[in-house]
């Protein structure tokens, strides 16, 4: 056992907390912790097995500057560096498992902030744009929820109320 | 019936709290002129684990200072007591805050991130409406939820797992209230209570899920602390069984004027605060 892994001898799960990104090859797995109303996007290239993780807050930055100093925070910044990030290291775009979790919103929202409506919003945009396919999705509702991504198989899991369930599997 | 202060005296054993935090709550809600307050040093300095952990988060990285302060004093001139208080109530909360609390389903270390998320949202709202002192307003949204830490002394915890686990349209304040007759905000204000909390403290928590209407107990800063609970929601931080399944009032944000935009400038500075506040945790002590 080491610090990259457990008494099994498997690697640890990599953490990726709020408003971070996390690209990498082939072993362990990424994971993101309760999901609020920000959203969990995961990529995963079958052949080179490049998978990533990105655990985004809001939409878009009132100011540029904003996105410059924490890009993975917002989905405009976050989403273009994630799939970037994963080029590098030779995932291939139209190879790609994209599935994404979150998004959920307050129970009873009176105010009608709609972060996570928002949230989910933004990202059909983009995608819509730039012509990626979306693989899977659990989204909205009122839950928080864990999203991991098995850098290995590809598989995606959510656990909600410590129930997990495949979100994509080969 | 007996009252909800009557069963938590009524129990064997109860969350405690350091008699550090107390001092340190009593000294950020004390008037600016109060001659009677003690200094942070004298409060801290009773407390080596405390007193390390104090100059570790001065000396952070995150601070950008060259030279390391080796006094809580030297500290407090390089940080601001102000600041230097509300890191130590933080470090000095977590021995009450930082367990796993089972019964909302949230693992060790969970609900004091989320105290945190809250806290430091809820300064950000003050700071940003002027609506309410931002040191109350921290301190209010660090002890928000400290009821849940006691709720599965008062009820049964398989009842209370049972009731954030299954789907309802109600919201939780909602379903505690019609399972046990009371919530983990009443419970939390009695259990201040008992810590011998102040009292305009304890209505804060009381209130943190429904602010009043009524003139006799409405507060701006209770629709802060409000608002601010429901920014660490959104953020996922302290968010276990519960999930998001709580009420925003309208209400609080209009009183206080909170727009989209102030809301999102918030969420930025409590994500780049929790960042901060959590390398400084976790940075070795400097020589």
């Amino acid at each position: 056992m080491n610090d990259t892994t457990n008494a099994q001898g498997n690697p640890r799960p990599t953490i990726v907390g709020v408003a971070e990104l996390r690209c990498q090859v082939g072993q362990g797995s990424l994971v993101t912790h309760a999901l609020g109303s920000c959203i969990g996007l995961t990529i995963w290239d079958p052949v080179t097995r490049v998978g990533g993780l990105l655990h985004y807050m809001l939409a878009t930055p009132r100011e540029r500057a904003k996105a410059e100093q924490a890009r993975a925070m917002y989905a405009v910044s976050g989403v273009p560096a994630l799939f970037r990030e994963a080029y590098a290291l030779g995932a291939v775009k139209e190879r790609l498992i994209v599935c994404v979790a979150g998004g959920a919103e307050i129970l009873a929202d009176t105010v009608g902030f709609d972060i996570g409506k928002r949230n989910r919003a933004i990202l059909r945009r983009l995608f819509c744009k730039n012509g990626i396919a979306m693989h899977a999705e659990d989204v909205g509702g009122s839950h928080a929820r864990h999203l991991t991504l098995d850098l290995e198989t590809g598989t995606v899991t959510v656990r909600i109320n410590n129930a997990n369930h495949t979100l994509w599997q080969r | 019936m007996a009252t909800i202060d009557q069963i938590l005296k009524s129990l064997d054993r109860l969350p405690a709290i350091p008699v550090a935090v107390t001092q340190l709550i009593t000294r950020l809600c004390a008037p600016e002129d109060d001659p009677a307050k003690e200094s942070l040093a004298q409060i801290v300095g009773r407390d080596s684990a405390l007193t390390a952990d104090v100059l570790r988060a001065a000396n952070s990285a995150a601070l950008g200072f060259k030279m390391p302060a080796n006094t809580i004093n030297e500290a407090v001139s390089r940080v601001g007591e102000n600041q230097l208080l509300k890191m130590a109530l933080a470090h000095a909360s977590h021995s009450t805050l930082g367990g796993a609390v089972e019964e909302y389903g949230l693992d060790e270390g969970e609900a004091w991130l989320g105290a945190l998320a809250g806290a430091f949202a809820a300064e950000e709202v003050a700071k940003l409406t002027r609506a309410a002192d931002p040191n109350i307003a921290f301190t209010a949204g660090l002890l928000r939820d400290i009821g849940k830490l006691a709720m599965g002394m008062v009820v049964p915890p398989y009842e209370l797992i049972g009731l954030l686990s299954t789907d309802s349209e109600d919201d939780v304040i909602t379903r505690e209230q019609k399972a046990f007759g009371f919530d983990h905000a009443q419970v939390g204000a009695a259990l201040g209570r008992s810590w011998g909390l102040p009292e305009d403290l304890m209505h804060s928590i009381r209130f943190h899920h429904a602010p009043p209407e009524d003139e006799d107990w409405a507060a701006p800063i209770h629709d802060v602390v409000h608002c601010g609970d429901h920014l660490a929601l959104l953020l996922g931080y302290g968010v276990g069984l519960d999930g998001l399944n709580y009420t925003l009032h309208a209400k609080a944000a209009d009183k206080l004027e909170l727009t989209r935009p102030m809301l999102e400038e918030v969420l930025f500075s409590v994500r780049l605060r929790m960042e901060e506040f959590v390398a400084s945790k976790t940075a070795p002590p400097q020589a």
